[in-house]
Parts: structure tokens; C-alpha cells; sequence
């Protein structure tokens, strides 16, 4: 499988994400994959939603079987196959002002019941409102073995699709403007 | 300095610009800055995703990093208050390929609306640049047509010249490239039909596409070329293409108005062999001169026969002419050390 392994880079810091993201690729390509490892640039002085909005415009579907993320707002790009792994204490990773819960809407847009997310914590899943069934501990990153492990999050069009199509106008008047 | 190195790519392809952007990241390290490359796709099918591709570049924070260099569009877009732009093209069905079979954009109010959005990026965000590099003479002239906007030229260096050397000269034409209608394989295909001397061509590269292949496979079986024309469809390791430049006769490199030299036409100097180019094939009759290190056909079967008929007959001149095209890229600067310094200006 081509399979891109996703990431956000906080603030010009390569962390514990990168280093994760690195294990996760080397374990997959041991397996027979090919990887593509991907760092999103992210900055804390964005706020969570205009982060989500980037992300969301990334255009990752057009490539690969897969795409596994690891955090926010990597999580949040598009893909047909898409499974997310937090390995961060916090879902937003970045911003501790951020609601609590304000990532779960954007995450499962309402359709949770069969979706399943890995994560490294009971906080995280706490946060995330998941149901204790769909809870799965991890053990370390170096210990992990990469078969079917992480769950599969479909793609929805229609999350932030009234964001989206806000943000394109303006973008467009703010060119015309300039034209 | 902290350097972000922002490029565009396509997941799990990597071409000549994806392997440029990888150089210039190391060669920053190497000189002692702490460089670290972004990688993003961008996506013009469907036609809308270009200018979500451009609201997502422009979204994107890069604050933390002192210097951004970035080389495409619509990566030149992001934000950041001490940007280089070593341009290696725009979005050209914007542009010179709008209104063409290669516009690859919606013809209605849709399509000119895109394309109303791509120029005024372009005018808002690369203009007004204040360190504003072109990787040829193409680009730059494209540039300065379209936008009005000059720019000096920065030529790309090869990112490991010293693997391409020099063997004994055989018997064969060798084009390694990407295979797709844009490098014209077809027309060398086309071309052996008239080529008297007892030379073979060999098409060396991944297929842009499966039709691609196709359609060259059935041509040369349609021309009864099978033992003339090699087809090797897959990706060449830079050890593999060395070997097979090294024994070459001469190099054959036509694409349709190329915006820069050619990584191919330096590769064939370093190994001391001509180029045969067309008259169209742009930038890279940069460092292609007719008679002195290449052979400069028009861009149709008969005379690019000439051309490789020209060159088997040359056999005594084949390194003197590789030698002169070496000799011209190195009086235009085309060096690690030229590019680092102007990046880092």
C-alpha cells in the first residue's frame, strides 16, 4: 500500500510527532509499504479553526491508499482511507485554550457510533467523548506493529463545506479586489 | 538561520524539482543553517481544488522561521514577511497554455474565473516580491510577458554531477526522461524511420501515464522499429542513467518549450556527449548551440533524422561538443555555490 503518514509541526518544532511519525513510516515500510511522511507546518497564533480550515483544503484524497494522521489538524485531512493515531496527551496539541471537545464535531461530524479512533490516552478519549469500547491502548511507538491497527475514519465532503465555500469568496473578491 | 524550504510535490513521485528542493535543503544545512523542508501537494483536478490549493498555501503560518524559500506556484503564496522565490514556473495553464490543448482548465466563466483568481495571486503575491529568482531565461521572459514583472535568472545546478562521466561511444541515441507527449518521444520514434545510419534509439523513464506508454509501444510496432528503438519504462536510478549517458553516441533531448535547460542536456556535458534539441524545445537552447555542442533540429521527423544521421557521422567531434556544452554551463554559472548565495543574500 502507498500509505502517507501525516503530521503537524508545531511552531517550527520537529517533537515527539515527528519522531513518532518516523517510527511509524519505518515500521511500514519493514511491512512492504511505501511511505510518504508529511509535516504540516502549524503555528499556535492560528486559531484551531483556521488550522482545521487549511488542512481541510490540503488536497491529500487525489493520492496514495491511505493516509494515517497523528495529530491535529493532520487528522483532519482528506482521504478516502483515512486513520488517525493521537499519540499527543492533548487532541489539539497546540492549544490549550482550544473547548474541550470543540475537535470531536469536526472529527466524527455525527457519526461516531461505527468509527473507532487510536489513541495513546484515557484523557484523549475522554475529550473526544468515545465510547469505552471504541478505547484502545497503545504500547510505545517502537513496539508497535503496524498490521490493521488503527481504524479507519471515512472522508465526509460535507465537513466544513459552509467554512470552505465562505473562505473561497473571500479569497476570490480578495484577488478580484486586487486584479 | 531557520530556513523553511516550502514545496508543492506529488505523493510518492519524485522529478527533477521534487530532487532540487531536497538539494537546496541539504546544501543550507551544509552551510550551517538550520533548513527544514515543507512538503504539500497541490491539485488542479477538479479544476475548483486550484484555488483551495491556494487558500491553503496562503493559510499556511510560517512565523517561526527566520527566511521561507519556495519555488512554485501556489507555494510563492504563503505569507511571510522575508520570502525568496526561486521561480521554477508558474501555473502555466493560466497562462502561455491557456487557450491550447494543454489549458487543462474549464473553458467557461468557471475556467476564467480560476484563472482570474491564478493572475492576481501572481500579481499580489510574486510581484511585488522583493527577492525574486527565475531558474531560466524562459521562465523569466514568461514572467515578464504576463505579469511585467523582471526577474534575474538562477540557473539549477545537477544534484550529483560527478556520478555522470564520460565511456566509450556506442552505437545509440539515448533520451532519458519522463515519457509523456510533452517530451515527444513519439517525434524521435517517428524520427528513426528516416534515419539512415546504424544507429539506435533508447527512450529511458517512467511513463507519465499507462496511455502514454501505449501509444508509444503501438507506434514503433506500427513502424516495424522494434529492433531499433529500446523501450525501458520505469524509473532510472542516477547510477543507471549514468551508465547508459556514458555510452551513448549522443543525447537526445526535444521537449516542447521547456522552461529551463534540461537537467538531461547537463547530465549528457558532464559525460562529454551532445545534444540533439529542437528549435522549440526553449530553454534549453540556453546551453544547446547548433555546430558546437549539440545539433539543433526543427521539430519534425525528417530533420531531427538529419540531426542523428549528423551526429554518427561526427564520431570524431562527439567529445569536443560535450566538452563545449560543459564549457558554456560553466561560464553561466550553473553551480551549488551561485544558488546558495543568492538564496541566503
Amino acid at each position: 500500500m502507498r500509505i502517507i503518514v501525516a503530521f503537524a509541526e508545531h511552531d517550527g518544532q520537529s517533537g515527539a510527532d515527528a519522531r513518532c511519525a518516523a517510527a511509524l513510516g519505518e515500521r511500514a515500510v519493514a511491512a512492504g509499504h511505501r511511505i510518504e511522511l508529511v509535516a504540516l507546518p502549524v503555528s499556535s497564533s492560528k486559531s484551531p479553526q483556521q488550522q482545521a480550515l487549511a488542512a481541510q483544503l490540503m488536497p491529500f484524497d487525489a493520492y496514495g491508499d491511505a493516509l494515517w494522521a497523528l495529530n491535529f489538524p493532520a487528522c483532519l485531512l482528506r482521504h478516502r482511507r483515512r486513520r488517525i493515531w493521537f499519540t499527543h496527551s492533548r487532541p489539539f496539541g497546540i492549544d490549550p485554550r482550544a473547548p474541550a471537545g470543540a475537535l470531536r464535531p469536526l472529527l466524527f461530524n455525527g457519526r461516531d457510533g461505527d468509527l473507532e479512533v487510536r489513541v495513546a490516552s484515557d484523557a484523549i478519549a475522554e475529550t473526544l467523548g468515545l465510547k469505552p469500547e471504541s478505547i484502545r491502548g497503545l504500547p510505545p511507538v517502537g513496539e508497535h506493529v503496524i498490521v490493521d491497527g488503527m481504524a479507519m475514519l471515512d472522508d465526509d465532503p460535507a465537513l466544513l463545506a459552509p467554512e470552505l465555500e465562505r473562505a473561497r469568496n473571500d479569497l476570490v473578491a480578495w484577488f478580484d479586489a486586487r486584479a | 538561520m531557520k530556513i523553511a524550504v516550502l514545496s508543492t510535490f506529488v505523493p510518492f513521485y519524485r522529478g527533477g524539482a521534487e530532487i532540487l528542493a531536497d538539494s537546496v535543503t541539504e546544501r543550507l544545512m551544509q552551510a550551517g543553517h538550520d533548513a527544514r523542508q515543507f512538503r504539500l501537494p497541490f491539485a488542479w483536478d477538479p479544476p475548483e481544488r486550484v484555488v483551495e490549493s491556494l487558500l491553503a498555501f496562503r493559510m499556511l503560518d510560517l512565523d517561526a522561521y527566520d527566511r521561507v524559500v519556495a519555488f512554485k506556484f501556489p507555494a510563492y503564496c504563503v505569507e511571510h514577511h522575508n520570502k525568496v522565490i526561486w521561480l521554477f514556473h508558474q501555473f502555466r495553464q493560466a497562462y502561455d497554455l491557456w487557450g491550447t490543448p494543454y489549458q487543462h482548465l474549464p473553458s467557461g466563466d468557471e475556467g476564467a474565473r480560476i484563472r482570474r483568481s491564478v493572475i492576481a495571486a501572481d500579481s499580489a503575491c510574486l510581484v511585488p516580491a522583493p527577492r525574486l529568482y527565475c531558474n531560466s531565461e524562459v521562465t523569466a521572459a514568461r514572467l515578464e510577458t504576463f505579469n511585467g514583472r523582471g526577474a534575474e535568472v538562477l540557473y539549477a545546478p545537477l544534484v550529483n554531477p560527478e556520478v555522470f562521466h564520460a565511456g566509450e561511444y556506442g552505437d545509440y541515441i539515448v533520451c532519458t526522461s519522463r515519457i509523456s507527449g510533452g517530451k515527444r518521444q513519439l517525434l524521435l520514434v517517428d524520427a528513426m524511420t528516416h534515419v539512415r545510419s546504424n544507429v539506435r534509439l533508447v527512450l529511458a523513464g517512467m511513463p507519465e501515464t499507462s496511455a502514454e506508454l501505449e501509444r508509444l509501444m503501438q507506434r514503433i510496432d506500427a513502424l516495424g522499429l522494434r529492433d531499433r528503438v529500446h523501450v525501458d519504462p520505469r524509473f532510472i536510478s542516477e547510477e543507471e542513467k549514468a551508465d547508459l549517458v556514458a555510452h551513448a553516441l549522443a543525447v537526445a533531448y526535444i521537449p516542447v518549450d521547456e522552461d529551463s535547460y534540461g537537467f538531461v542536456t547537463l547530465e549528457a556535458y558532464h559525460a562529454r556527449r551532445p545534444v540533439l534539441t529542437c528549435s522549440d524545445s526553449g530553454g534549453v537552447l540556453k546551453l544547446v548551440v547548433d555546430g558546437e555542442s549539440g545539433y539543433v533540429a526543427e521539430p519534425d521527423a525528417q530533420s531531427i533524422a538529419r540531426g542523428i544521421d549528423h551526429l554518427a557521422a561526427s564520431r570524431n567531434r562527439l567529445a569536443q561538443m560535450g566538452e563545449a556544452g560543459l564549457a558554456r554551463a560553466t561560464a553561466l554559472d550553473i553551480g551549488w555555490p551561485a544558488v546558495i548565495g543568492k538564496l541566503l543574500a
